[in-house]
């Protein structure tokens, strides 16, 4: 009888001490902080909610890995092309600046491979997802000028649809699927839209114009100079 | 009849010629580019041969056109207005042109469809819809996606706006009868037009267009060949 009640309190003081250590382990979750949420399958930490259009003046992006855990994977062995045009409603400067959370005149400054926009970062399953709007890189951009004037400097991260993976391409209407490190243009971005769950703060390239001489070109509305998007983007979006 | 008779039937008959080549020619000239293998970005260098081949399903010779099986998503119903019958009266339309263009035809299997129509989210409330390929080098076209964007307020009175709301969101309208032949004329080979000419001008209202237009055909005919 008394082994069988020193028993029940090894037990009782076991369970006790299982108790305990998991309120350990949560507590000191809960005290992390939110800049370890994983990016691409978990490596390396992005600063969580961290958006231009919330901390306009901090760099967004500074250590983030461009690349996924894993590297992504060809939906298939033969080489083929997905491309995917999108019909728009076409939009003036105003509807893009006010539509965007940020306006930037940056140069590329390094492009991460081309990876599966998934819930599981892997090819879709079933044929009819397997679109090229659904790969994506990011990108960190480099900025020369906030033209929203809300004082974005250094650099950011950023997700620009299409890329090629092995020797398949992955072609997005508008978006070029080669994208050359120094090349310059005016980003329109938004945060409110980040491509997986583990990337919050990245923002959409929602438009990409090639700035050249102070003009830049949009494909729909052909050469803009840069002081009427700037003045679109601080008419909307300066504080 | 005489010589000078002869000559002036002749000069007749080129002058009948010419003023017939001036009426077509500006038809033959506007239809569509084609989308080239080189993807959208390459819209306007797709030559439709040699190193630069358009898009487009297998071809027959003769009188004969492929079928091309297309699955309509239940989710195509739930809008607006009827996507899936607008589809169906889309499909007759482009089975309607004199040409070897694919066959259109409906199946209620996803094992088989090589062309998958549904209406979904897009993310970006101005995109209407959008054409997805899967394409060879040769620009075949082995599998589309089409799909209409549940974030547009459908309708068939032509209307293309859009107005921000509360939260600073955009909500835009569109008329369904002309994206839907938009779209499917991608899924065909199609790509945008500079003018307001045809169903394939992109994102301008431009005339009321509820059926396909004369450039249309001419594109997919360009793709395909007219029947002898």
């Amino acid at each position: 009888m008394s082994k069988a009640r020193s028993g029940l309190g090894a037990i009782a003081s076991t369970v006790v001490a299982v108790v305990l250590l998991a309120l350990l382990v949560v507590t000191l979750q809960m005290r992390a902080p939110q800049a370890t949420e994983p990016v691409g399958g978990g490596a390396v930490p992005v600063s969580s909610g961290a958006t231009l259009s919330e901390a306009p003046a901090a760099d967004v992006g500074e250590g983030i890995s461009l690349g996924p855990a894993k590297p992504a994977e060809p939906p298939n062995a033969e080489c083929l092309t997905y491309a995917t045009v999108f019909d728009k409603i076409l939009a003036t400067v105003d509807d893009l600046a006010r539509s965007s959370t940020a306006v930037v005149d940056a140069t590329i400054e390094e492009v991460g491979p081309a990876r599966w926009k998934t819930d599981t970062e892997q090819a879709p399953t079933e044929k009819q997802n397997l679109t090229s709007d659904r790969v994506m890189r990011l990108v960190r951009l480099s900025i020369a000028e906030d033209l929203s004037k809300r004082g974005a400097s250094g650099s950011v991260v950023a997700w620009i649809p299409g890329g090629t993976m092995g020797c398949s391409k992955f072609l997005v209407d508008s978006y070029p699927v080669d994208l050359r490190v120094g090349d310059r243009f005016a980003f329109f971005l938004n945060s409110n839209n980040p491509p997986l769950a583990g990337l919050k703060g990245v923002s959409q390239v929602v438009e990409m114009w090639p700035i050249k001489d102070s003009v830049a070109t949009s494909p729909e509305l052909g050469d803009v100079s840069i002081a009427d998007v700037s003045a679109a983007a601080a008419r909307f979006l300066a504080p | 009849m005489t010589i000078g008779r002869l000559r002036r039937a002749m000069m007749r008959a080129a002058g009948v010629a010419i003023a017939l080549s001036l009426i077509v020619a500006p038809g033959l000239l506007a239809y569509n580019q084609l989308i080239p293998p080189g993807g959208p970005n390459a819209i306007g260098s797709c030559t439709g041969s040699g190193t630069s081949p358009c898009y487009h399903w297998a071809k027959t010779a003769g009188n004969l056109s492929i079928n091309v099986d297309v699955y309509l998503e239940v989710s195509l119903v739930g809008q607006e207005v009827d996507l899936r019958q607008e589809a169906l009266n889309t499909m007759t339309s482009y089975n309607g042109i004199a040409a070897r263009n694919p066959h259109l035809q409906q199946t209620t299997s996803t094992s088989s469809e090589e062309i998958y129509v549904s209406a979904a989210n897009l993310n970006n409330p101005r995109a209407l819809g959008g054409t997805s390929f899967t394409v060879n080098a040769t620009g075949l076209i082995s599998y589309a996606t089409i799909r209409f964007n549940t974030q547009v307020e459908w309708d068939t009175n032509y209307d293309y706006t859009c107005r921000f709301v509360a939260g600073g969101n955009e909500v835009c309208k569109a008329d369904a009868s002309k994206v839907l032949r938009h779209e499917f004329g991608h899924a065909e080979g199609l790509a945008h037009i500079g003018t307001a000419v045809g169903v394939m001008i992109q994102g301008d209202p431009g005339p009321n267009y509820h059926s396909l237009q004369a450039d249309d055909k001419n594109g997919i005919i360009h793709i395909y060949g007219a029947y002898p």
